[in-house]
C-alpha cells in the first residue's frame, strides 16, 4: 500500500491530494467442502494530515468454525475461535514504518516493519523493506504449552514505467524463520493407522520468492493486471503462481474478472504415512504436493459529491476455488466459495 | 544464486526497454486500476486466504500479522 501511495504521488502532482481521509469496511465469508467457515471483517482508515505525511491503520477480526479433517484426525471435535488483528502505519517522504498485533486463543504475534522508496529520475522506483515477527504459540486447553517462532524478512522491489500504458514491478523477498513451526494439533500416522506421533518440523526455514507484476492499460477504459511468482525454500518446496485480472471501467462502475493458478511440490520430509519414526515428520497438507485454482469477478461503484463527504464507494466480489492434493489421502479435493462486500467513504 | 541471476537478467531487460515517460504522459498510469495495490483491504483478505492454505508466501507486499493457523 505504501508503494502504491508513493507511485500515486509521483504520477499525480496536485489534484488527487484533495482527499485527506478515508474509512473502509470489508467483510468476507469463506466456506469450503472441508467443513470450514471463516467470517472476516476489516475496518481500515487512512489520513493525510499534511501533503507528505500519511497515517493508516486497520482492525481485523476472523471468526473461524472448522471441523476439517485436520481437526477430526487430531481426535478433537469441531472448534470455534476468533482472531483479532490491529495495525498501524505512518509514511513520510518515502520512509514508512508499521506495526501489527494479532491474537487468538493459541497464538499471539507482533510484527514491526520499515520500508523506504526512492524514485530515480521518474524512470523507476526502488523500494527496500524489512520486517520482524515475534510469535508466541500455544495449545488450547494446555496452559503449559509455550513455543516461540521468530521471522526475519526483507524485500527489494523495482517499479518501472515502461510506457504511458505499462507498469512493471519486480520484487525479491527473503524470509528466515526460527522456532516452532509444527502444529500441536496434528499427528503423523504410521502404516496408515489413525493416530501416531506429534509433528516434528525443522525449527529453521529459509524462504525466497521472486514476483513479476505487469499492469497494462488496454483499449478504452480497460486494464490487464498480471503477475507471476516463483518460490522455493530449504524444506524442498518449489512453487509457481500465475494470475491475471481484466478490469473494465464503465463510468462510475468498474468490473474485474480474475483467475489465479498455483502448483507446488511437497516438502522433502513429507510423507502421507510414515513407516518408522524420522527426525522430521509432518501431516500438514500444505507441505504436500498439490495444485489449486481461483476464479471470480468483482463489481465496484463510486460516486463523488461536492459535500464534505467527497466519495462513496462499494464493491461486491465472488470467488470460487478448487484444490487437488496428489498425496494426502484424507482429503483429495477441496472446493469452496468466498464472497466479499466492501463499503467506503472519503472525507 | 539462480534467483539472483534471474533477478539481474529481468532487471537489465526491463531497464533496457525503459524509455522515459514524461509526467504529462502518465494520465492512464495514474488511474486506480493501474496501481499495484489499488485496494489494500482487498489485498489483505486475499493474501490471507492464500497464506493459510498454500505452502509458500511472500512476494506481494502484504505482510505482517501472525498466521495463527496452527
Amino acid at each position: 500500500m505504501r508503494l502504491q501511495l508513493i507511485i500515486a504521488g509521483m504520477l499525480v502532482p496536485s489534484a488527487a491530494r484533495a482527499q485527506v481521509a478515508s474509512v473502509d469496511v470489508r467483510n468476507g465469508l469463506y466456506q469450503d467442502t472441508d467443513h470450514t467457515t471463516i467470517n472476516t471483517t476489516v475496518v481500515a482508515a487512512k489520513a493525510s494530515p499534511t501533503t507528505d505525511l500519511k497515517v493508516d491503520g486497520h482492525y481485523l477480526v476472523d471468526i473461524i468454525t472448522s471441523a476439517s479433517v485436520d481437526v477430526i484426525s487430531a481426535a478433537t471435535t469441531a472448534f470455534h475461535e476468533t482472531r483479532h488483528e490491529a495495525a498501524g502505519g505512518v509514511s513520510w517522504h518515502g520512509l514508512s514504518a508499521g506495526y501489527v498485533y494479532s491474537v487468538e486463543n493459541d497464538w499471539e504475534s507482533h510484527t514491526a516493519s520499515a520500508d523506504i522508496q526512492q524514485d530515480f529520475n521518474h524512470r523507476f522506483t526502488l523500494s527496500l523493506g524489512g520486517r520482524y515477527v515475534a510469535n508466541a504459540v500455544g495449545r488450547a486447553k494446555d496452559p503449559n504449552f509455550h513455543r516461540s517462532l521468530d521471522a526475519y524478512g526483507g524485500d527489494v522491489g523495482l517499479t518501472f514505467v515502461l510506457s504511458p500504458m505499462d507498469l512493471l514491478h519486480l520484487s525479491y523477498t527473503a524470509a528466515y524463520l526460527d522456532g516452532y513451526q509444527a502444529s500441536p494439533y496434528r499427528f503423523v500416522t504410521f502404516d496408515k493407522q489413525m493416530l501416531g506421533a506429534p509433528e516434528t518440523d525443522p525449527t529453521t526455514r529459509l524462504r525466497h520468492a521472486v514476483t513479476l507484476r505487469w499492469n497494462h492499460h488496454g483499449e478504452g477504459d480497460t486494464a490487464l493486471r498480471s503477475h507471476v511468482r516463483v518460490y522455493s525454500d530449504d524444506w524442498g518446496i518449489v512453487s509457481a503462481t500465475i494470475g491475471t485480472e481484466w478490469v473494465i471501467g464503465m463510468g462510475a462502475w468498474e468490473t474485474g474478472l480474475h483467475v489465479r493458478g498455483y502448483a507446488q511440490n511437497g516438502a522433502d520430509f513429507y510423507q502421507a504415512s510414515y513407516t518408522q519414526p524420522m527426525r522430521y515428520m509432518t501431516a500438514d497438507r500444505e507441505l504436500s504436493p498439490f495444485i489449486d485454482g481461483f476464479a471470480g469477478a468483482r463489481l465496484g461503484w463510486h460516486h463523488g459529491t461536492a459535500s464534505f463527504l467527497k466519495e462513496f464507494r462499494f464493491e461486491i466480489k465472488v470467488d470460487g476455488f478448487g484444490f487437488y492434493f496428489f498425496d494426502f489421502p484424507r482429503l483429495r479435493e477441496r472446493a469452496g466459495v468466498i464472497g466479499e462486500l466492501a463499503l467506503g467513504v472519503s472525507l | 544464486m539462480t534467483y539472483f541471476r534471474f533477478l539481474l537478467l529481468a532487471l537489465l531487460s526491463a531497464s533496457a526497454g525503459c524509455a522515459e515517460v514524461k509526467p504529462w504522459q502518465r494520465e492512464l498510469l495514474a488511474q486506480p486500476k493501474m496501481q499495484l495495490d489499488p485496494d489494500p483491504n482487498a489485498a489483505l483478505l486475499e493474501q490471507h486466504v492464500y497464506e493459510y492454505r498454500e505452502g509458500s508466501t511472500g512476494g506481494y507486499g502484504a505482510g505482517g500479522g501472525g498466521c495463527g493457523c496452527n
